[in-house]
Parts: C-alpha cells; sequence; structure tokens
C-alpha cells in the first residue's frame, strides 16, 4: 500500500494511471476497487428505480450504522455468532477427523462416500420441520443446522486432501519404521492442510448461511435471521439489506483470514 | 553414536564398524516372487541367492522389469518375499528397521520440512531427542556438504542436492546397509557422475554395505565391488561380475580399457533383455 501511494506521487507520472496500476497489482487494491464499483453502481441503480425493494446504497449504509449502535441489534449479532459456534465447531471436530479416517481408511470411505456425497446435495432446509419436532425451537435446533450446512464441506475438504496425500511419502515413513500414528501426523495431515482449510473455509460460509437460515426457518423472533424476517414483512428493505450485507462482511473476513492462512502455511509448495 | 539400542544382541557387536570381511551381512536366499494382477499371477524373482559381505558395495543392474527394484524393496521391509529367506547378520527381516536405510529414486522428501527436519526425520521417528537429532543431523549435513543449507526447503534445492538429503536421511539412522534405489536417474549427466564421485567419497568414510540398483551399466561398475546383472521374467541373478578397479576411483578410470572392458561385458549380457524390454 505504501509503495503504490509513493509511487503515484513521484513527478512526470500520471496519477491516475500509477493509482490504477496499483490497483491491478495488489490482490486486496482490486477487490476494494470493485468492491467500491458494485456499490456505485448499486447506488445509480437503486436511485433511477425508485423501487422500494431495491434502495440505493447509502440508504442501506446509513441503516446499517444506525443498527450497529442499537443494544437490540448487539444482542441479536451474539445470539447468531452463538449459534454459528455452536454448530461450527462441533463440524471442525467431527469434520476433520472423519475426513481423515475415511481418507486414511479405505474401507471406510467405500462404505460412506455415498453418504456423504448424497448429505452434499440434500436439501437440508427440508429437515427442518423434522428437527423442529424433535428438538423444539431451541438453538440447539439451530446449531443443528448450521453444523449439516458445513460439516460435509470440511470432511470432503480433508477426505481429499488425505487422500492425495503422496504415496511415496507414505513409503518413505514406513521405511523409516513409522506407525500409522506418525504417518498420520507427519505426513497425512501436513500435506492434506491446505486442501482441509479450503474445506473449512467454505464450510464457514455455509455455517453463516445456516445459521441466519436456520432463524429465518425456525421463526425465531431474535437473532440477525430473526431481524431480517421483521424488518422483511414490514418491507424495512434497507435495514434487512444492511444486515444480510453486515453478515456477508464478516462470513468474508473470516474466509479471507482462513485464505491468507492457508497461504502461509503452503509457502513450501512454491519457489 | 548409534541412537537404536539393539534388544538382544546377536553375535558380533552392533552398532560399531565390524571390520571382519568375510562375514555375511546381508543373505538372501533362494527367495521368489509372484504378483498376482487382474487374474494373472506374474512371477517376478525367481531363486534368486546373493550374499553381501559386510563392508561391500554391490550394484544390482538389469533391463527394466528384471525385478531389481522389487528385491531391493524385500531387503528393506517393504514388500514381502513368498519363498527363501532373508537375513541380515542372522536376523530374518521381515519388515522396516533401522538396521537398513533407503535411499529413494524420487528423493521423497518432505517439502514442508527444513533440510534439517528432513535428515531428522528418521531419528524422531525413532523416538530420539530433538536436540540429539538435530546435532546428528547437522553433522550429516555436513558431511554430505550441505553445511550452511540446514534451513532451506527442499523447494529451494537443486536436484542434486536434494538427493544428498535424502542420503544424508538413510545415513542419519546409522544403518548397517545402505539400499539406493536408482538415486541418480533423475539427474542430469554432469550432477549425475559428480554425485557418483560423491558417494565413493561419502561411502570411503566408514564402509557401509551398499546395495545399489541401477540401470547405467558405466553407474554401476564405477561404484561397486560386484556388479549383479538380472535377467528378466522372471527376475533372476544372469552373471555376477567381480570389479577389479582400484581404489578410490577418480571419474577418470571411465576412460580406461578395464572400465570400458566390464561395461561391455555386462551390456553383452543383458543387451537382448533391453531390446525386447522397449517393444
Amino acid at each position: 500500500m505504501k509503495s503504490g501511494l509513493t509511487r503515484s506521487a513521484r513527478p512526470k507520472t500520471d496519477p491516475i494511471r500509477a493509482a490504477l496500476s496499483w490497483i491491478g497489482s495488489s490482490r486486496t487494491a482490486t477487490q476494494v476497487a470493485v468492491l467500491v464499483g458494485l456499490a456505485v453502481a448499486w447506488e445509480i441503480g437503486g436511485r433511477l428505480l425508485d423501487f422500494r425493494l431495491i434502495p440505493p446504497f447509502s440508504e442501506v449504509a446509513r441503516a446499517f450504522f444506525n443498527l450497529i449502535g442499537t443494544a437490540r441489534f448487539q444482542t441479536d449479532a451474539v445470539l447468531t455468532t452463538l449459534t454459528f459456534m455452536l454448530g461450527f465447531i462441533p463440524a471442525l471436530l467431527i469434520g476433520i477427523p472423519a475426513g481423515v479416517l475415511m481418507g486414511r481408511f479405505s474401507k471406510l470411505e467405500t462404505i460412506l462416500d455415498p453418504y456423504v456425497n448424497a448429505a452434499v446435495s440434500m436439501p437440508m432446509a427440508a429437515l427442518v420441520p423434522l428437527l423442529l419436532l424433535v428438538l423444539g425451537t431451541s438453538i440447539v435446533t439451530r446449531a443443528v443446522i448450521v453444523f449439516l450446512f458445513s460439516v460435509f464441506m470440511i470432511l470432503i475438504g480433508t477426505l481429499n486432501g488425505i487422500k492425495n496425500t503422496d504415496r511415496s511419502l507414505i513409503e518413505m515413513a514406513r521405511s523409516f519404521g513409522a506407525r500409522e500414528s506418525t504417518i498420520l501426523s507427519a505426513i497425512a495431515i501436513p500435506s492434506a492442510l491446505p486442501l482441509i482449510l479450503g474445506g473449512v473455509r467454505v464450510g464457514i460460509g455455509r455455517a453463516v448461511a445456516g445459521a441466519i437460515i436456520a432463524e429465518l426457518l425456525t421463526g425465531a423472533l431474535s437473532g440477525l435471521g430473526g431481524r431480517i424476517q421483521s424488518f422483511g414483512s414490514t418491507l424495512q428493505m434497507p435495514q434487512v439489506y444492511a444486515i444480510v450485507l453486515g453478515v456477508t462482511l464478516v462470513a468474508w473476513i473470516a474466509t479471507e483470514v482462513i485464505f491468507r492462512a492457508e497461504a502461509r502455511l503452503g509457502h513450501w509448495r512454491h519457489a | 553414536m548409534n541412537p537404536t539400542i539393539p534388544a538382544t544382541a546377536t553375535e558380533g557387536p552392533i552398532g560399531t564398524m565390524s571390520a571382519e570381511t568375510n562375514a555375511a551381512r546381508l543373505r538372501i536366499e533362494h527367495v521368489g516372487k509372484s504378483f498376482t494382477r487382474g487374474g494373472n499371477t506374474i512371477e517376478v524373482l525367481r531363486d534368486v541367492d546373493l550374499e553381501i559381505r559386510s563392508g561391500e558395495f554391490v550394484a544390482l543392474v538389469g533391463a527394466s522389469g528384471c525385478g531389481k527394484t522389487t528385491l531391493l524393496r524385500m531387503v528393506d521391509g517393504l514388500i514381502d518375499y513368498d519363498r527363501g529367506q532373508i537375513q541380515l547378520s542372522g536376523r530374518t527381516i521381515d519388515g522396516p528397521g533401522p538396521d537398513r536405510g533407503f535411499v529413494f529414486q524420487s528423493d521423497c522428501l518432505l517439502p514442508w520440512r527444513s533440510v534439517r527436519d528432513n535428515v531428522a526425520f528418521g531419528l524422531k521417528v525413532r523416538g530420539v531427542k530433538k536436540s540429539e537429532a538435530h546435532s546428528r543431523a547437522a553433522a550429516l549435513i555436513e558431511r554430505v556438504g550441505l553445511a550452511g543449507f540446514e534451513s532451506h526447503f527442499p523447494h529451494e534445492l537443486s536436484g542434486g542436492m536434494r538427493q544428498r538429503v535424502n542420503l544424508a536421511r538413510a545415513l542419519a539412522i546409522d544403518p548397517e546397509v545402505l539400499l539406493m534405489d536408482e538415486p541418480f536417474a533423475a539427474l542430469d549427466a554432469q550432477t549425475r557422475e559428480l554425485m557418483q564421485r560423491e558417494l565413493l567419497r561419502i561411502w570411503s568414510a566408514d564402509k557401509k554395505t551398499v546395495m545399489f540398483v541401477t540401470h547405467q551399466i558405466d553407474e554401476a561398475v564405477y561404484l561397486a565391488d560386484r556388479v549383479v546383472v538380472m535377467t528378466s521374467r522372471p527376475g533372476r541373478i544372469g552373471e555376477i561380475v567381480e570389479v577389479d578397479l582400484p581404489r578410490p576411483r577418480s571419474l577418470d578410470i571411465k576412460r580406461t580399457p578395464q572400465f570400458v572392458g566390464y561395461v561391455d561385458r555386462i551390456w553383452h549380457r543383458i543387451e537382448h533383455e533391453v531390446e525386447a524390454s522397449m517393444e
């Protein structure tokens, strides 16, 4: 960022061109530029359309900043975060070990693979009535939905990572007398780490969506999903978009953190 | 400093370099092996008999598919044999052990670990303390000529350097026998020659027993005391050639008539098989 600014400040360089080249060269700058472009397009589109369901971006932004200051919103955000954690942490704790075991023991994979693949395409929302019947409208129901939304993504990422382990490395470890536990901890898991984190990244997105959908579908009155519901039913669209965008932003930051961790841990893959 | 303590003492001291030359260290007796693939049984090795003396450097050559790598992996304990017996200093081999160090064809370095950690891998697997493993790794890295590269990662090294790490890792566990599976096959011609000379320099320091598989006849003759020529379908020992060339050997020896004579003789022994395997 700094280098880009100093470069554009240098004399004899067209500042616009310099700024554009900096935006093109930095990943973050490119992303921010596209985001600003989208916001501007939204603003113009919203004003031109003058349609209640699509308010201009500035109204959404104003609604967002008004909302985040309220105690009600903060309580809802905490509640939704809690739902997310209660579903996502078990998804990690079960998805990763299950993926590792399926990846190392082909018998297990043969048996379970069809179900995992089926579970990914299964419409989880259809299970909600059943869950409501069994577990009631408590936070547990919502956490289970978050879990179901994310666990299979994490499992499949881990499974693929473990299965992709270079077999000659495993043989090398065996030659040095490594037992299965060492092969897992020293060979298979480190080698699978980029794909495991890839699964976690996709899983976060799915879990966030799952948390909101769970609140919408279980008729929760609180939580961010509940707020979307109540704002939506009274057509307070700027507030609806504000919450949706806010949640998306947080989820994006979380996946970006994982993405960076992935890149850092995978430094050995590139020269 | 042998990191492993033998459970029971067999004949002779273990962990010290044996000066006795006629005690057979590695004994392969009537070993046979068949693979079944898609309902067809293929006999890979038939009745292989070979004794490798302590401190001897033996090279195995032969056309592709003669079973030389299979035999090497059996000695390492990575694959079972169906018939016969393989013994190392009187102990029957039934799996990998710290008395054998394997140098792999594709270097098999862990790309996410530094040179130091790769060399120490075998020691850590055996539960050697980290500090001890690292000091031993440092000594081996020095010995294979990679001092200063301890913290480098494999992707930062050339093919020749990676094979040095591969060799250091096998030597780090202080094995009685070094098993080498075409370790220089993927290197360019010049690097390969230099690595051959390097290997002899490193080997001459403590003269471990070496079983070296290669498809390059001149490499086998240059390195070995004896060259075992294997024939195919099923894999058998065709001939054993004693290489009576003085040591230490410089690379210039490859241009002597005596050297060329050995290469020619071995080549003629397997020529028709190499041609057959190319069809």
